[in-house]
C-alpha cells in the first residue's frame, strides 16, 4: 500500500500543477460564489417575509407562490443544481483522461514499471489521487460557496445545516468520481489522450442530456403513453384519453429502472432533496402550514442514489482494472 | 482561386473520413430523431384538439396558445438538445486543423509550394463550410422528413423557406464554432490544448447565464421574478430594469440566437380570443396563418449577430495565420 499511496502523492503533484485544472477550478469556485451572492439575498428576504408571517396568513396567496417564497433552501439555490451538474464532470473527466495513455506516451509509465511496482499499485495509487483530487475539489467548493451564502444570508448554521452541506460535498465527489473513473477507462483502453478526451466529453454529454430521453423515448415506444412531456398529459386530460392502469403502471416502472442509472438525475435527486428544508401545504382559508423538514427524513430518500452512484464507480473501476492488468505498454 | 478548392477538397475528404466525426454525427442525428418523433407524437395529440373544438369555454385549458398547428412548440427539446451537439460537432471539425498539420510537418511542405497563407485559411475554412452545410442539411433533412411523414403538415414553399432559413442559421451558428477551433488551432502548437481551449468556451458559452442573474441583483438590488415577488410582498417596489440586462446578455448567447431563428421560422400560426370579459362569457378563439414574409423581420437580429461573431472570429484567424511561425 505504501507504493500505492507514492503513486497517488505524484499524481497529485501533478494534478495540483495541472494549469487547464486549476483553471477551470477556479472558474466553478467563482461561479459557486457568484450563484451564492444574489440566491443568499433572495433567501434573506425569504426568512424576512416568514418572520413577519405573510405567507402563512395570507389568504391572498397562491399554495404555489407560497411554496416558491417558502424560506426552504432550494428556492434560493436552485440555480445550483444545474452549475454543478454541468461542470463537476468537465473537471473530473480534465484529471484523468491523460492519467494512463499520457504516461505511456511520453515514456514515464515504461520507466516506473521498470521499478519494483505492480501494476495494481500504480493503478491503486491513480484512484487513490481521483479519490483525493475530487473530495478536495468538492468540499473545498462546497465550503466557500456555502460560507458565502450563510454569510450574506444569516441562515442559522446548525447541525442540521453541516449534515446537508456535507452530504452534497459527498455526493458530488461520488458525482465526479464516477466521471474520473469513466476518463481512466479511456485512458486506458485508448493510447490518444484526444481520444480519450473526446469520448469522455461525448459520455459526458450523453448522460447529461441525451439518456434520459432514449428512456422515455423506448418506454413510449414500449408502452404506447405519454405523461411528463409539458402539455401532453393536459391535452390527453381534456381529449378524455385516459390510459390503462397496467399500462401506466408498467410504463411508470420502465422509466423507474432505467433512470437508475441516470447519473444526473440521480445527482440533481440528491441535491434537490438535502436543499429542501420546509414544506408549505395549504390549510383552509387561514392560509397555509409550513413545517420543518430535518436531515434525518431525508435520509432515507438519498440511499438509492447513492447506492447507484457508489455501484457505478466500483462497476466501472473493475472494468478498468481489468484493462489496465492487460494493457500492453510499450 | 483554383488552389484554394483544392485544399478545401483534400479538408472536405480529410473530415469525411474522420471516426471522431462520425460517433459526434451519429449522435446528432440520433437524438435529431428522438426529440422530432416526440414533437410530431406531441403534434398529432394536439392537432386533433384543434380540429375538434376550436371555439372552446373559457378555463378549459391553461395555455390555449399552444393549442395552435404553430410549429415552433414542437421543436423547443429539438433545439435545446441538438445546438449544443453541433456546437461541439463544429470544435471538433477544427482544433486540429492548423496545429495538427503544423506538428505532422504536412504545413511546412505545403507553403513550400506556391501557395498563400491566404489561400490555405480560406481552404480549410471553405472545407469546413461544406462539410457543415452537409451536416445541417442532412440534419434536417432527415428530421423534418420524419415530422411531416408523421404528422402530414402540408409540404409548402412557405415551410421549405422557413426550414432554408433554418439551416442557414444553423450553418452560421456551427461556422463560429469552426471558427472559434480553427483560432485555438492557430494559438495552440498543441492539439489536446486546443481541445481544451475549446471546450473550455464551449463550456462557457452553456453556463455564462449563471452569473446574470449576481449582475442583475448588484445593478437592480434584485434578480428574477421570485425575487421581485418577494420585495412585493414585503412592500418594496420593483422595476422591471433586470429584463433589460437579461435581454442584453442574451445578444451574447450565441445559441438563444439560433433558437430563437427556429422559434421565429416555425412560427406558423396564433391563436386569438375573442368575448369573455366576463367570467361567465364563453370565450371564442380563432386561429391566423402568419406568412413567411411577416416572420422576416424577426430574423434579422440573430442573423445579424451570428454573423457578426463569425466575421470577427474568422478575421482574428487570417490576423493570426499571416503571422504565425511555421516552424
Amino acid at each position: 500500500l505504501a507504493n500505492a499511496f507514492t503513486v497517488a502523492k505524484k499524481e497529485l503533484r501533478d494534478s495540483v500543477g495541472d494549469r487547464v485544472f486549476i483553471a477551470i477550478y477556479l472558474i466553478l469556485l467563482i461561479i459557486i460564489v457568484t450563484v451564492a451572492i444574489p440566491s443568499a439575498a433572495e433567501q434573506r428576504l425569504s426568512l424576512q417575509l416568514q418572520l413577519q408571517g405573510v405567507s402563512e396568513n395570507d389568504s391572498n396567496m397562491s399554495l404555489y407562490d407560497a411554496q416558491r417564497v417558502s424560506a426552504s433552501l432550494i428556492n434560493s439555490l436552485r440555480t445550483l443544481i444545474p452549475v454543478l451538474s454541468f461542470l463537476c464532470p468537465v473537471l473530473a473527466l480534465l484529471i484523468s483522461f491523460n492519467s494512463v495513455n499520457g504516461e505511456i506516451e511520453d515514456g514515464s509509465l515504461k520507466v516506473s514499471l521498470s521499478y519494483p511496482l505492480y501494476r495494481d499499485q500504480i493503478f491503486l495509487g491513480k484512484l487513490l489521487n481521483g479519490f483525493f483530487m475530487t473530495f478536495l475539489t468538492s468540499f473545498s467548493a462546497m465550503l466557500v460557496g456555502f460560507a458565502v451564502y450563510i454569510y450574506l444570508s444569516g441562515v442559522a448554521v446548525n447541525l442540521d445545516l453541516l449534515s446537508r452541506i456535507l452530504i452534497i460535498a459527498f455526493s458530488t465527489t461520488l458525482y465526479m468520481m464516477i466521471f474520473f473513473s469513466l476518463g481512466l477507462l479511456f485512458s486506458i483502453y485508448f493510447n490518444n489522450p484526444v481520444k480519450s478526451f473526446l469520448l469522455g466529453v461525448i459520455t459526458w454529454i450523453i448522460a447529461i442530456d441525451v439518456y434520459k430521453q432514449v428512456i422515455n423515448l423506448a418506454a413510449e415506444l414500449l408502452f404506447g403513453i405519454r405523461i411528463d412531456q409539458r402539455w401532453g398529459s393536459e391535452i390527453a386530460a381534456y381529449m378524455g384519453y385516459s390510459p390503462s392502469p397496467s399500462n401506466k403502471l408498467s410504463y411508470e416502472t420502465f422509466v423507474n429502472i432505467c433512470s437508475i442509472f441516470d447519473v444526473n438525475s440521480n445527482y440533481g435527486k440528491i441535491l434537490e432533496n438535502s436543499l429542501t428544508t420546509l414544506s408549505v401545504i395549504s390549510y383552509s382559508a387561514k392560509g397555509f402550514i409550513v413545517n420543518n423538514i430535518y436531515v434525518g427524513a431525508i435520509l432515507s430518500t438519498l440511499y438509492n442514489p447513492l447506492t447507484v452512484m457508489l455501484s457505478l464507480i466500483v462497476i466501472i473501476n473493475l472494468f478498468s482494472y481489468l484493462l489496465f492488468i492487460r494493457k500492453e505498454v510499450v | 482561386m483554383n488552389k484554394t478548392l483544392s485544399i478545401a477538397k483534400k479538408e472536405f475528404s480529410d473530415h469525411v473520413s474522420d471516426s471522431n466525426l462520425l460517433i459526434i454525427y451519429v449522435i446528432v442525428l440520433s437524438v435529431t430523431l428522438l426529440t422530432v418523433y416526440w414533437g410530431g407524437v406531441a403534434y398529432r395529440v394536439q392537432s386533433t384538439v384543434t380540429l375538434a373544438d376550436v371555439s372552446m369555454q373559457h378555463g378549459v385549458i391553461d395555455i390555449p396558445g399552444s393549442l395552435t398547428d404553430s410549429l415552433e412548440i414542437y421543436f423547443v427539446t429539438f433545439g435545446q438538445t441538438v445546438f449544443p451537439l453541433l456546437a461541439l460537432f463544429g470544435l471538433i471539425l477544427s482544433f486540429y486543423s492548423v496545429n495538427g498539420e503544423l506538428n505532422g510537418g504536412s504545413l511546412k511542405v505545403a507553403l513550400s509550394y506556391p501557395l498563400y497563407r491566404d489561400n490555405l485559411l480560406f481552404g480549410k475554412a471553405l472545407g469546413g463550410l461544406l462539410i457543415v452545410s452537409l451536416v445541417s442539411f442532412s440534419t434536417y433533412f432527415i428530421g423534418f422528413s420524419l415530422f411531416i411523414w408523421m404528422t402530414s403538415v402540408a409540404l409548402t414553399l412557405d415551410l421549405i423557406m422557413r426550414i432554408l432559413s433554418i439551416i442557414f442559421g444553423t450553418v452560421l451558428y456551427t461556422m463560429v464554432f469552426f471558427g472559434l477551433g480553427l483560432l485555438f488551432s492557430i494559438i495552440f502548437n498543441k492539439p489536446l490544448k486546443a481541445l481544451t481551449a475549446s471546450l473550455g468556451v464551449w463550456v462557457a458559452f452553456n453556463i455564462y447565464w449563471s452569473i446574470i442573474p449576481t449582475i442583475s441583483y448588484l445593478l437592480y438590488g434584485y434578480s428574477g421574478s421570485n425575487m421581485a415577488y418577494l420585495l412585493q410582498e414585503l412592500g418594496y417596489t420593483t422595476n422591471n430594469s433586470s429584463s433589460v440586462l437579461g435581454r442584453f446578455s442574451l445578444l451574447f448567447n450565441i445559441q438563444y440566437q439560433l433558437e430563437s431563428i427556429l422559434w421565429n421560422a416555425l412560427h406558423v400560426s396564433e391563436m386569438r380570443g375573442v368575448g369573455g370579459s366576463l367570467p361567465s362569457d364563453t370565450m371564442h378563439y380563432y386561429v391566423i396563418f402568419i406568412p413567411f414574409e411577416k416572420i422576416l423581420p424577426s430574423l434579422i437580429t440573430p442573423f445579424s449577430v451570428l454573423t457578426v461573431f463569425l466575421i470577427s472570429i474568422f478575421a482574428l484567424c487570417y490576423i493570426l495565420f499571416r503571422r504565425k511561425e511555421i516552424t
